[in-house]
């Protein structure tokens, strides 16, 4: 694996739907490496580099999180929230992927910072588009933010 | 001192004893002829008498002229007194020992009797019983000195029976040489009266006074009662209201649960399926693959049927505030939405401009519009290209959309169950769908104000249109 593509970090707590990304990824021949976090402790922990994420090498920090929002111990909006309060780090691109069209939500995702927000398919074929049109604008189109670790550590 | 008569007497018996003693000595002095003497002496006895005569007749005239005058003096008073007496406004009676009298006319008047009858009567007589007592003590008691002068108010009954109310001055005079009863009155039953009339007039107005209070006290406990079960019904209306809140979140979870975590089990269906088809297709013989089409398609079923259930109970839950909306481009953005499926039908949608602005609630309408396109595009007969006109139409301050198909269309029998829940008129293999469609377009209509309904001939195709206000001013 080239080491030098960038980390997408998928925080997901549902193991279906973390199978079918990893094969909807694998199918859209999308070779970024990719970290999953299953509740969003976990993901502040990750974003924050403690605990057993302490090690950068063997978590680095990403590039994009893929982020869903009904997630054990902290909502996505929480860890949404939490991100954009934290300097350093806090320009880092967020993906909303998630099962709600609830416009509360909405709203509310992209008035946390939210730089995107997609509703997971039912169709895997849907899916698979999503995640090659992901690929194509995240680590290739988009022009990336300087992210200064040492004061979001 | 003696009496001028007295000295009058005495200076005549002294002058007369002094001319008999000096006349008859002074003649024998000076006359010495006896003859003349005595001649001269009865001459002075004439004019002594003449002078006396004289003197008398002046004394007497005067007597008699101040006697006249005193009488006359004394007449004109007593015409005074009686004319005064007479024409006084005010009562007089005089009584000796309780007897009248002296009356004057205005106590007449007042009693009602005769003079006549009146100096045979006794004071009290005229007196109302309830004061008899009291008037006569006072006036005996008056006559011997006790007591002064006194005014009191009296009410006397008349001959006629009548009561007359009198304010009475009474006191004791000497009259006639004895001590008499004076009582002067003047008339005061109008002011009785009156007094009387604003004493009933008071009592009825504290009567009023008292009903008014006593009717404000009931109003004021009436209103209290009132208010109580004000507030006890607004607190059973806040109750309500909580209830009804509390079950719109009871709602709201559902609904975020049903859009959360009902189709992630789909997903998993769907998707995992599909992995089955692709992965094992060659273990799978055409009936298996048959199987798994299926699964897929009732997967994607289900979802088609979650999300459409949840725009539908969204349309009861937001507020929908009214905006105005250029339905040209509400209707272009919800044909842009059938991209897929126009050109999968090969419809022919035809737009005849202009659309008017109406006032709605655009996200709504352009699913409104999108529903009844898809289902226009739809419910054809096999075979048949789907034409579909859509036009607008202003009355009064309204404006109709048409949406009219070339398709199967409604017997007239099942004109309204369309518009429910779930309501279905085709198998699901015929025409797909999940019989949330037409119910979207009602509800959604009438949480904007406006309406929706169908006119439509089986196999003949359907208009339906959807009716909102008009922008004002467009």
């Amino acid at each position: 694996m080239n080491v030098t593509l960038s980390t997408l970090l998928l925080v997901e707590d549902d193991p279906n739907d973390v199978m079918l990304f990893r094969r909807a990824k694998d199918k859209s021949n999308l070779a970024n490496p990719l970290q999953v976090v299953d509740d969003g402790e976990a993901a502040l922990a990750y974003l924050s580099g403690q605990g057993i994420y302490a090690d950068r090498s063997l978590y680095p920090f990403p590039a994009l999180m893929l982020l869903d929002l009904k997630l054990p111990r902290k909502s996505g909006l929480e860890v949404l929230e939490w991100l954009r309060q934290h300097p350093g780090i806090h320009r880092l691109p967020v993906v909303v992927l998630t099962s709600s069209k609830e416009s509360v939500d909405v709203g509310r995702a992209y008035d946390l910072g939210a730089n995107s927000y997609l509703v997971k398919p039912v169709a895997f074929d849907i899916l698979l588009e999503m995640v090659k049109a992901l690929g194509l604008y995240w680590f290739i189109l988009n022009e990336k933010p300087d992210i200064h670790l040492s004061q979001g550590e | 001192m003696t009496s001028p008569p007295l000295r009058i007497a005495l200076f005549y018996l002294l002058l007369s004893a002094l001319s008999i003693v000096l006349s008859d000595r002074l003649l024998q002095q000076l006359v010495i002829d006896p003859h003349l003497a005595a001649r001269l002496e009865i001459l002075g006895e004439f004019t002594f008498v003449l002078v006396s005569a004289l003197v008398l007749f002046l004394l007497l005239r005067r007597e008699h002229a101040a006697a006249q005058h005193a009488i006359n003096t004394l007449r004109e008073r007593e015409r005074n007194f009686r004319m005064l007496t007479e024409t006084i406004a005010t009562a007089i009676f005089l009584h000796r020992g309780g007897r009248l009298c002296f009356v004057n006319p205005k106590a007449i008047a007042y009693s009602g009797y005769t003079r006549e009858e009146l100096l045979t009567m006794e004071l009290w007589q005229l007196v109302s019983p309830e004061y008899q007592e009291m008037v006569k003590e006072r006036s005996l008691a008056r006559l011997t000195g006790a007591g002064g002068p006194a005014r009191y108010e009296l009410k006397i009954i008349t001959k006629q029976r009548e009561a007359r109310w009198l304010e009475v001055t009474a006191d004791s005079i000497e009259f006639e040489g004895a001590p008499v009863g004076l009582a002067t009155a003047y008339d005061i039953t109008e002011r009785k009266r009156a007094e009387q009339d604003i004493r009933t007039l008071n009592d009825d107005l504290e009567r009023r006074v008292i009903e008014r209070t006593a009717e404000l006290e009931a109003a004021n406990a009436q209103l209290r009662f009132s208010q109580e079960s004000i507030r006890e019904l607004n607190m059973e209306l806040q109750q309500r209201a909580e209830e009804l809140q509390a079950s719109i979140d009871e709602m709201e979870a559902f609904s975020y649960s049903v859009s959360h975590d009902l189709r992630a089990p789909l997903r998993a269906i769907q998707g995992f399926t599909q992995a089955l088809q692709e992965d094992y297709a060659a273990q799978l013989d055409p009936a298996g693959q048959d199987f798994a089409q299926r699964i897929v398609a009732a997967a994607n079923r289900m979802d088609i049927l979650i999300q459409d259930l949840l725009a539908y109970s969204q349309l009861s839950r937001s507020e929908l505030s009214p905006k105005p909306v250029n339905l040209s481009k509400t209707v272009a953005e919800a044909t842009s939405q059938l991209q897929a499926q126009i050109s999968e039908h090969q419809a022919i949608i035809s737009v005849i401009e202009p659309l008017p602005d109406v006032f709605g609630h655009r996200p709504t309408l352009v699913q409104v519009i999108t529903n009844l396109l898809s289902n226009a595009i739809k419910f054809v007969a096999p075979g048949v290209t789907p034409k579909v006109r859509i036009w607008a139409e202003s009355y009064g301050n309204k404006v109709r959309l048409w949406v009219e198909d070339n398709g199967i269309g409604i017997p007239a029998e099942h004109k309204e169950r369309i518009f429910r829940v779930f309501e279905r008129l085709h198998g699901i293999e015929t025409y797909p769908g999940t019989g949330i469609g037409l119910a979207i377009v009602r509800k959604g209509m009438e949480r904007m104000g406006g309406s929706a309904d169908v006119v439509s001939q089986d196999g003949k195709g359907s208009r339906f249109w959807v009716e909102l206000p008009q922008t004002r001013g467009g």
